[in-house]
């Protein structure tokens, strides 16, 4: 009996939870993802949010409502732009479920990390959301049409985590990103997101332009696909793509099956690093007029001018970011400070002098493993 | 309550235990003190280890061997004059321990989980519910903390093995750039937190088994788990990580498994509930030691709610900022508290009983 009492008397106590925090999920603004741009006072946020109060169904007659809204609004600070938003939408904002965040070009130009500090801060965002920067505004990013039932964020975060089978997208996430802003040394990465429209049809598809390089806090460099595929494989994250050799006037496509890449430091008898580039591949395509069967000593040749190109891709990258740019993209830094203190703080003193200077060897190593269901020929 | 129903194994305690330490690892403040670098992290919990063995052996001189003493019984100081105070100041230290442990998961808690609600209320119900399971006695808690412990330590190996593939060895800084005073001194206040090997001089008269044994496995387990945590946030989180107020809840938001991502609601839940069972421990042993003290002179539940509204308070008292938590956390207060409680009057309490053996053996 005193338990019973004891039990109805808690039920008095339930009436807290239809505080407004524990809303339902239907009353949330159920965020997708997130474009900022700056304005003329500060920021523009522009989200993509699950749009929970559709007005149709797809069964029925009437158009129904997309799955998803877009919401945009200003203000001096991220704080009071989402503020913005949540008067214009009427629903309180959940961005434990943001896939994206998309930053907007004028952004990237100025320090990245005032947009960021916000998500820092934020507990509910996840730390692992993946960053972009968009090629012109993160609005227009945001509000792609896709089709009606297409939620956006999605393809979005499909296509900024394509890197691991198309070779050309850095999938970068925030907390990843953030590191290597506050580093001394590395290099921060952000892939370009760009919209393709096609005029015939009429539609428009996100694509990848290569990725964004910023060191000490600023934009500095753009690398373009192949340069991006470069940095990839130089960083070990080039699982497997397609490259293309130009072969006795035909053009070979080569699938890169395997990649694996050990970047090591030698402090004797200089300071040195070696590159170390090993691959797997299989010929794909043979693009040329007629069907022509591969000898022995064309896969050979083929092998070595994979290995040439691999080089010569890796070299170009290194000589457009670390060269040119002086943005250590290879985490040299973070190398030489395990290694040796001493030649860390020595070359910590002029960083620039040292990134333009320091020897880099790359050595690649390429295997052909199998040419599809050609037989290959006995001579 | 019947001794017998009290009785726990050495297993159950240091079970307890682990379970404690866990949760104030993972509500573990990175900016409180001036912060280590990420290896140097790791190299601190050698450096806990030393200090806690070293604090350690007042403790077990004192409770001698089995069946093991409890501090105030100790050559039949029960009727001295001294007792009451001593049980006082015991029972003051455990109380005290609570109160921090619970304004570090409000605090924990108002960032991380419920930001938007009235924190009190939240642990309001946690000490109402850890008086409860206090007044069951000590049986009962070991149990529990004995099931916690291995949930405890299979979600870590779940999180740990999600987390592991972002694992790189760049990411950590060379050993000691912070200093290894520095380090040492981290440890040392670390170690001064260690508030249950204190409440073994008033559990061990209850525990079967040897507790040497059981406390050196426990402190290497710990220790070693410690290290790999910290090692883990520097190496997959790195300058991100020494942003962030809970560098290890950082670690449980990134681990994921399949479709089940963000794992850290599913691990902050088996948290709340040792961090429930601590709680509950120190006011357990607090009253144990008023009981021990005036000889049962009051009532056990009078006294459970006395100390959870002390609880209560210093938890309103400590956590009205990150801020001000961190500062008298990072102040000589506990590491006082605790180094009188744990060695100091372990140590006069030991040498008085060893006078008066000698004398009476003198005299016969």
């Amino acid at each position: 009996m005193k338990r019973l009492i004891i039990i109805m008397v808690s039920l008095v106590f339930f009436s807290g939870c239809s505080n407004i925090s524990a809303a339902e999920l239907g009353d949330r603004l159920i965020i997708e993802a997130i474009g900022i741009d700056t304005s003329e006072d500060g920021f523009e946020i522009t989200v993509l949010a699950l749009n929970t109060q559709q007005s149709g169904s797809a069964n029925s007659t009437d158009t129904p409502d997309g799955v998803a809204k877009t919401y945009s609004a200003k203000g001096k600070t991220l704080a009071s732009a989402f503020a913005a938003i949540d008067l214009i939408s009427g629903q309180i904002p959940l961005y434990s479920q943001a896939r994206v965040i998309i930053l907007g070009k004028e952004l990237t130009q100025n320090a990245p990390m005032t947009a960021l500090n916000y998500f820092i801060r934020e507990y509910t965002t996840r730390d692992d959301i993946l960053l972009a920067a968009a090629e012109s505004t993160a609005k227009q990013i945001i509000n792609i049409n896709l089709g009606n039932n297409v939620l956006a964020s999605k393809i979005i975060h499909s296509v900024l985590q394509s890197g691991s089978f198309n070779g050309m997208t850095v999938t970068m996430p925030m907390y990843k990103f953030i590191s290597n802003l506050l580093n001394e040394t590395d290099a921060a990465i952000l892939p370009i997101v760009k919209i393709t429209k096609d005029e015939e049809t009429k539609t428009e598809s996100i694509g990848i332009e290569g990725s964004l390089l910023f060191a000490a806090q600023n934009s500095n460099a753009v690398l373009d696909n192949e340069q991006t595929k470069g940095l990839l494989i130089a960083n070990d994250k080039f699982d497997s793509g397609p490259i293309e050799i130009d072969y006795k006037g035909s053009k070979v496509s080569i699938a890169v099956q395997r990649c694996s890449t050990l970047i090591t430091l030698l402090e004797k008898p200089e300071l040195k690093y070696t590159i170390d580039i090993s691959l797997s591949c299989d010929i794909i395509e043979f693009n040329a007029p007629l069907h022509r069967e591969l000898s022995m000593n064309d896969v050979e040749k083929l092998r070595m001018a994979t290995e040439n190109k691999i080089h010569s891709i890796v070299k170009n990258t290194i000589g457009k970011a670390v060269r040119e740019n002086k943005c250590d993209i290879l985490s040299l830094g973070r190398m030489l400070k395990k290694k040796s203190t001493d030649s860390y703080n020595s070359a910590i003193k002029d960083y620039n002098s040292f990134l333009a200077t320091i020897p880099i060897e790359i050595h690649t190593t390429a295997k052909i493993t199998r040419m599809g269901k050609e037989i290959l020929p006995l001579n | 309550m019947k001794t017998g129903q009290n009785t726990i194994s050495s297993f159950q305690l240091f079970s307890m235990i682990y379970i404690f330490r866990m949760v104030a690892t993972f509500t573990y403040m990175l900016r409180i003190r001036a912060p280590l670098e990420s290896t140097d992290r790791a190299i601190m919990a050698i450096a806990y280890f030393v200090f806690s063995l070293l604090f350690a052996l007042p403790v077990f001189l004192c409770i001698g061997k089995q069946p093991y003493n409890s501090v105030l019984t100790l050559a039949g100081t029960n009727r001295h004059k001294w007792t009451k105070p001593v049980a006082m100041y015991y029972a003051f230290t455990f109380i005290w321990a609570a109160g921090v442990a619970a304004a570090r998961f409000s605090l924990f808690s108002g960032i991380v989980l419920l930001q938007q609600e009235n924190l009190n209320i939240f642990i309001f119900v946690l000490l109402a519910v850890s008086i409860y399971c206090a007044s069951k006695g000590l049986e009962p808690l070991a149990r529990a903390g004995s099931v916690m412990s291995v949930l405890l330590f299979v979600s870590l190996i779940l999180m740990t093995g999600t987390v592991i593939k972002d694992f790189d060895t760049l990411y950590l800084q060379p050993p000691l750039q912070s200093g290894l005073s520095a380090v040492i001194y981290q440890g040392f206040h670390s170690a001064c937190r260690n508030i249950e090997t204190t409440s073994l001089l008033f559990t061990a008269s209850h525990t079967k088994g040897n507790l040497r044994k059981g406390y050196l496995i426990w402190l290497v387990f710990f220790c070693v788990q410690l290290a790999a945590l910290f090692l883990l946030v520097g190496g997959i989180a790195a300058e991100y990580g020494n942003l962030q107020m809970f560098p290890l809840y950082t670690l449980a938001a990134l681990a994921k498994i399949g479709i089940l991502e963000r794992m850290d609601d599913l691990l902050t839940g088996v948290w709340v509930i040792c961090a429930l069972l601590k709680i509950a421990y120190l006011l357990h042993t607090s009253v144990a030691a008023i009981e021990e003290g005036f000889q049962n002179k009051y009532n056990r539940n009078k006294l459970l709610i006395a100390g959870g509204i002390l609880v209560f308070a210093a938890n309103l008292f400590l956590s009205q900022n990150i801020e001000f938590f961190g500062k008298f956390i990072a102040s000589p207060v506990n590491p006082v508290l605790f180094m009188i409680a744990t060695v100091v009057l372990p140590l006069l309490i030991f040498a008085k009983n060893r006078t008066k053996k000698t004398a009476v053996r003198g005299k016969t």
